[in-house]
């Protein structure tokens, strides 16, 4: 008599094979076609390989909705490295907009870069970053010179305590918007103590302009 | 009483599978056999019995050629329904055990 | 009531089970009466009566409904499965799309084990080697494939053709490594028109140029970033041929 078998399998069973055949196109996905990426600090580990940062660790995160709806700007460091970068969600996933890494490694009391990025021709967001070394710094003014209708200066100033601390090190994150990223020329930043007094002053060349 | 009803089923029914894998119907037929027809229930009420213990894992189903000739829906314990099987056993001669005492107590006071 | 009406009442109550699992029950249920049917119509019984004793003894139809659907109740399996395939589905949507990607991870492959092709901008060679250098630079690996001595507007120079990719087969190179890589000769090193470089997220391709000396035997390549820095040493072909 031929035996004919054919299994039933229940919810529980069923389940936990579509959730295996789920994870594994996830891996497969993630890591042969490089998108699917379910979490943005992902697409930030994408911006660290084509930077070639090196794995840098979270400073901090922040919904930037100004550039994209979805948009998260992450600072992210590591010894060598501050990153500041940019991912949002698209159709592919969570993907890199942008990253601008600063080398880190030369000796200095202040490391400093900008960025800013256009979105069909209006500019959006302005941004400084960097990492401070002194601990007598207190203080960050931060100049630039605007050309326009007549030369006009900008001053923004950070405070310690809007600056975040990781590994032992301090780092701060400016932005503001309306930026007209072309007329802001020669950025400096004038770092003082707790008097007011200076003690360094570097100017910013690290500094990216993205068009989207 | 009706709840207790449908848990002695699954001890009923975990331990006919215990011997080899059947279909309900034969189940049933089973049953009467072995308890000498004491166990007259409803028939189609094994069957959310054997549903409940199929989704909990205790066992698996799979379809093959009866006997009879026709296809049938069989049923198999699964090592995860021989733990219950035996828990259940264990939990029933317990409460067994109980009931007898509380008899042989009253019969003796008498 | 006849077996139809019978099963129709127990399948009423199972709203909540997908149409696979209602008709696993109903054929279960439909196969146990025909068992019990065959075994009475053996012992003589009209069919009709039959039947009718059958279901009776089934129970009520409304009963059965109602405890098998509370046996597939509760813990949202269901659910984690139908996400689980929403998630795959979404996820091979995606991967079409980006198709493309498997270019970059074709051209990473190429540039590891194949030699790729990267054009020449001398006017006049005087000198080949075909190579095999490799280095790491960072996550990455820089490899040499070509060195040439020649002339480009009445000037010697050693051009030398080199790629780079990532570590990983289908990872992500770093992007213009090339900045990061200096050419130890005569001072700094020459770019002469740039030349054709492509540039994916899995390989890197490019030339360098530098001037050296009639003695000189070797170039030296030097990646920095980060603080981190390493060395090549690459030797210039003999003239007339390969090294």
């Amino acid at each position: 008599m031929k035996r004919k078998e054919k299994r039933l399998p229940s919810r529980r069973r069923r389940t936990a094979r579509r959730v295996l055949v789920a994870a594994a196109a996830l891996f497969l996905v993630n890591r042969i076609f490089l998108v699917g990426l379910l979490f943005p600090i992902q697409a930030v580990r994408r911006c660290e390989e084509r930077e070639d940062t090196g794995r840098t660790n979270l400073v901090c995160r922040n919904w930037a909705p100004e550039i994209y709806k979805t948009g998260l700007v992450y600072l992210t460091e590591n010894e060598n490295v501050t990153m500041l970068s940019a991912v949002r969600l698209s159709l592919y996933g969570w993907i890199e907009v942008y990253g601008v890494p600063l080398d880190c490694t030369v000796e200095g009391p202040i490391h400093g870069g900008w960025w800013t990025l256009y979105r069909k021709e209006e500019p959006s967001q302005f941004y400084v970053f960097g990492r401070i070394d002194d601990p007598d710094i207190d203080r960050l003014n931060i100049l630039w010179t605007i050309e326009g209708d007549g030369d006009s200066d900008m001053w923004v100033v950070s405070d310690s305590g809007e600056w975040m601390e990781r590994d032992g090190r301090r780092y701060f994150l400016c932005s503001f918007g309306n930026a007209n990223a072309a007329a802001y020329k020669f950025p400096l930043v004038v770092g003082c103590d707790e008097a007011g007094k200076e003690i360094a002053r570097i100017g910013l060349e690290h500094g990216v302009v993205t068009v989207s | 009483m009706k709840k207790q009803a449908i848990e002695h089923t699954r001890l009923l029914a975990l331990s006919l599978l215990a011997g080899e894998d059947m279909y309900g119907y034969q189940m049933i037929v089973e049953l009467a056999r072995r308890s000498n027809h004491t166990f007259d229930m409803k028939e189609g009420t094994l069957y959310p019995v054997l549903h409940g213990l199929e989704q909990e894992g205790f066992v698996e189903a799979y379809r093959k050629q009866a006997p009879t000739g026709r296809e049938r829906k069989y049923y198999h314990l699964t090592r995860k329904g021989e733990h219950a099987l035996r828990e259940e056993e264990a939990a029933w001669k317990r409460y067994s055990g109980a009931v007898n005492d509380v008899l042989r107590g009253g019969a003796e006071a008498v | 009531m006849t077996r139809q009406e019978f099963l129709d009442q127990v399948l009423s109550s199972l709203g909540r089970l997908t149409a696979e699992e209602r008709e696993n029950v109903r054929r279960e249920l439909e196969e146990h009466v025909e068992d019990r049917m065959e075994a009475l119509l053996e012992m003589g019984w009209d069919e009709e009566l039959a039947e009718s004793r059958c279901l009776e003894a089934m129970g009520d139809p409304a009963e059965i409904g109602r405890e098998l659907a509370r046996q597939y109740r509760g813990r949202g399996w269901l659910w984690i499965g139908r996400a689980a395939v929403l998630l795959t589905v979404v996820l091979c949507v995606q991967a079409l799309l980006g198709i493309g990607v498997l270019f970059n991870a074709w051209d990473g492959l190429v540039v590891r084990t194949l030699r790729p092709q990267i054009t020449s901008m001398l006017d006049e060679v005087e000198a080949e080697a075909q190579v095999d250098l490799r280095m790491d630079i960072g996550s990455d690996v820089l490899r040499v494939v070509r060195v040439s001595v020649g002339e480009v507007e009445n000037q010697r120079v050693a051009e030398i053709a080199m790629c780079a990719y990532d570590r990983w087969p289908f990872g992500i190179v770093a992007h213009n490594c090339e900045n990061w890589i200096t050419v130890e000769g005569l001072g700094d090193d020459v770019r002469i028109h740039g030349g054709p470089a492509s540039r994916t997220y899995g390989a890197e391709c490019w030339q360098m140029y530098a001037l050296p000396a009639p003695e000189d035997r070797s170039v030296v390549l030097t990646y920095s970033r980060y603080g981190e820095t390493a060395s090549l040493e690459v030797p210039l072909p003999e003239q007339g041929g390969t090294v």
